[in-house]
């Protein structure tokens, strides 16, 4: 999208892939090119490489350690990161709990967590869904009952990803269950998973990975001045942190990189000339240019740390889809070996497809699905 | 980058939209008195020399008043290729001009024509020709009286069957490599802003409709899978708005290879998402809808000859296709410098 770069954008563009060529380790990007997952180990190293630099923290203003680049400058590094196969950083602690204690937290919770989350040491995990509360998230019912100084912590959740390496998990929680309305009593708590009643049990998903867990909670006591925002305001902080999630999700920068790897797949199955499979990459490309220049149309009137609401669904909604689309016609490229089963740690550019088509269908349920997506967009967009 | 349109894309707009809502009939007539169907004229004719991108915005209000006049064939891409030549043919501003644009059935040079055109918009407006001729030459021609055969599009604009054999040429330039691909596309690109506009009114209309419309007691948009259906022509309609942009934006620019890319993207997205939340729109308003009082249908036939015209889905699906193809086998060093 050079036809809508500025010169500075051009110029920052330019620093970018020179620190890419000069500071991301061979084997991150060597993962990423011959169709493997990065490691978590991968992962926090390049956070690391990050984080010396100053650019872990791209959205994050300067005063609190962040790059304090524009939307715009976001975006390119983001684009270049993932076409240089470097690995997407987990938008948990930086996305996620970051931003939400600079907005909600107060100076002790910024003083005691921000730098931890920047650096690396502290890793975090989201402590939303519960077994009887997914889309309908205010229904959940782990209970958090406060007596003096402590909260104590009763419930589970569940679908947490990377809890398994997690030091803390923002989590919310019942605070008063006769509020008027379900969203009405919940609070937000950041929980120490070392302490004792938590515990984290591996949930394995269909394309045989570990990537989320069961997380129980069994009387744990919570220091009560770990209480992000005041009691019973969790529902505010949530869905502040639920369109920072949205946009993340729509991924624009990693579809871009993973559908030049899916060409490169086509060409080596010599299917780049195939009429169906032309048409079908055709529409990809359409869709993508499409998603590409809307999410720039967005940045480019969004002033930073704007409310993204309903524009992070649209995004959200044919973000997910795309990425479905490319693990798809992945798969279906592949051909027979597309039907081998291959454990993550010995998968290849054959596995890549079929295991990814089976974990991408996640992407159109969590951070809201693409129902409850259209919901939002109906209510609040269009007024239905 | 700033995606909002400049002053003096609004102003434009804006005078577009002032003569579409109050001239009583004729647009074409009261948009031509205030001299903005030359806005892409060359200077030294008469004209602002504004591009393609520029005109997005005034492009969205012929589409949204649903106007028959001939703004894009007669007005817009002869003023554009005019420009692209950096030639001036004499006495410009006193003739009325139609660009030809989809010249996939022309044949011959600037010597002598043949071949058959059959879907020429605003062709029955014209009384000089503008053809962009398969050996890149840019020619004004003028008709014998049997040459032009007028007809009627389906939203009510103008066109007509030309056979080029009986043209008469008075002028030609060489409008350099790649002329016919370039102007093509503006054309297809041009339609489609046009088109964006009448899909802003479908997709108002379609909105209003579920608000006021009650069946079974409540409005139609409490039912939860009529509103999707209307998140979802919302959503296609935001989409196209950006491959619009993307691609006028191309067509204005010099990289052909980014410019086939966008527009192909671009109707190929038209004739597939596009079309489809047309008829959805159809569908939402149920049986109204049918009917050729109701103005929607005006807006889905606007949006069916944008799709129409100037290469099918099809065509620029395989055209994207090959473009993408190509571009995977260029070594990556070639590329890293084109992209």
């Amino acid at each position: 999208m050079q036809l809508f770069y500025s010169d500075a954008d051009c110029a920052f563009q330019a620093e970018v892939r020179a620190f890419l060529q000069a500071e991301l380790p061979q084997d991150l990007s060597e993962t990423f090119h011959s169709f493997r997952r990065h490691s978590f180990e991968q992962m926090m190293r390049w956070h690391g490489i990050l984080a010396r630099k100053g650019w872990v923290a791209p959205h994050w203003p300067q005063s609190h350690g962040g790059a304090g680049w524009t939307l715009m400058q976001q975006y390119i590094f983001d684009s270049e990161a993932m076409l240089a196969g470097a690995p997407r950083l987990r938008p948990f602690g930086l996305k996620m709990i970051g931003p939400v204690l600079m907005r909600f937290g107060n100076a002790a919770q910024q003083e005691r967590f921000l730098l931890g989350i920047l650096s690396g040491e502290e890793y975090w995990c989201q402590g939303f869904s519960e077994p009887g509360a997914g889309s309908d998230l205010a229904a959940l019912r782990t209970t958090a009952v406060r007596q003096g100084d402590t909260f104590i912590v009763n419930g589970q959740k569940t679908w947490t990803t990377t809890a398994q390496h997690a030091d803390y998990m923002f989590t919310l929680v019942r605070t008063d269950p006769d509020a008027g309305k379900p969203q009405q009593g919940i609070s937000m708590l950041l929980i120490d998973l070392t302490l004792p009643g938590v515990e984290v049990r591996p949930i394995r998903t269909i394309d045989g990975d570990h990537h989320v867990n069961e997380v129980f909670l069994d009387n744990v006591e919570v220091p009560a001045d770990l209480l992000v925002h005041e009691e019973n305001r969790g529902w505010d902080v949530a869905k502040f942190l639920l369109g920072n999630e949205r946009v993340s999700i729509a991924n624009v920068g990693q579809s871009k990189a993973e559908i030049r790897l899916l060409k490169q797949l086509l060409a080596t199955h010599d299917l780049l000339d195939d009429p169906i499979m032309a048409m079908k990459l055709a529409d990809l490309e359409a869709d993508f240019l499409a998603q590409e220049v809307t999410n720039l149309r967005m940045l480019s009137a969004l002033a930073p740390g704007a409310d993204v609401g309903p524009l992070a669904s649209l995004l959200k909604l044919r973000g997910s889809e795309i990425q479905q689309r490319i693990q798809e016609l992945a798969m279906e490229a592949t051909g027979p070996a597309a039907a081998v089963w291959a454990d993550a740690s010995e998968r290849d550019s054959d596995g890549y497809g079929t295991h990814g088509w089976l974990f991408s269908r996640a992407f159109t349920i969590f951070g809201g699905s693409s129902e409850v997506m259209k919901n939002i967009v109906a209510k609040q967009s269009l007024g239905l | 980058m700033n995606f909002t349109p400049t002053e003096d894309q609004r102003m434009i707009a804006d005078s577009f939209a002032g003569v579409l809502q109050n001239a009583p009939s004729d647009h074409w007539a009261a948009l031509k008195a205030l001299g903005l169907t030359q806005a892409t004229w060359p200077e030294a004719a008469g004209g602002a020399d504004m591009t393609l991108a520029d005109m997005v915005p005034a492009l969205i209000e012929t589409g949204r008043a649903a106007s028959a006049a001939p703004v894009i064939a007669c007005g817009i891409l002869p003023g554009l290729a005019m420009g692209r030549t950096g030639a001036h043919l004499p006495d410009m501003a006193d003739v009325q001009i139609c660009g030809v644009a989809d010249v996939t059935g022309l044949r011959g040079s600037a010597g002598g024509l043949s071949g058959s055109l059959p879907v020429v918009p605003g062709a029955d407006a014209g009384d000089h020709f503008l053809l962009c001729l398969p050996d890149g030459y840019l020619g004004i021609f003028t008709a014998e009286k049997d040459a032009v055969q007028p007809c009627q599009l389906l939203d009510g604009r103008g066109a007509a069957h030309v056979q080029p054999a009986q043209l008469s040429k008075l002028h030609a330039v060489q409008g350099g490599h790649g002329m016919t691909d370039w102007l093509q596309d503006t054309a297809a690109t041009a339609f489609a802003a046009d088109a964006l506009g009448a899909m802003f009114a479908l997709r108002d209309m379609t909105l209003d409709y579920l608000k006021q419309r009650k069946q079974f007691g409540k409005p139609l948009g409490a039912f939860q899978a009529l509103q999707h259906a209307m998140v979802d022509i919302h959503h296609e309609t935001e989409h196209f708005h950006s491959l619009v942009l993307l691609a006028a934006f191309a067509c204005s620019g010099e990289d052909d290879a980014l410019r086939m890319r966008a527009v192909s993207a671009m109707k190929r997205f038209l004739g597939t998402r596009i079309r489809k939340a047309a008829a959805s729109a159809i569908q939402l308003h149920g049986g109204i809808g049918m009917t050729e009082e109701y103005p929607l249908g005006r807006y889905v036939k606007r949006v069916l000859v944008a799709d129409m015209l100037m290469g099918s889905a099809d065509f620029h699906g395989k055209r994207l296709g090959r473009l993408i193809a190509d571009e995977t086998r260029t070594p990556p060093l070639q590329k890293e410098t084109a992209a």
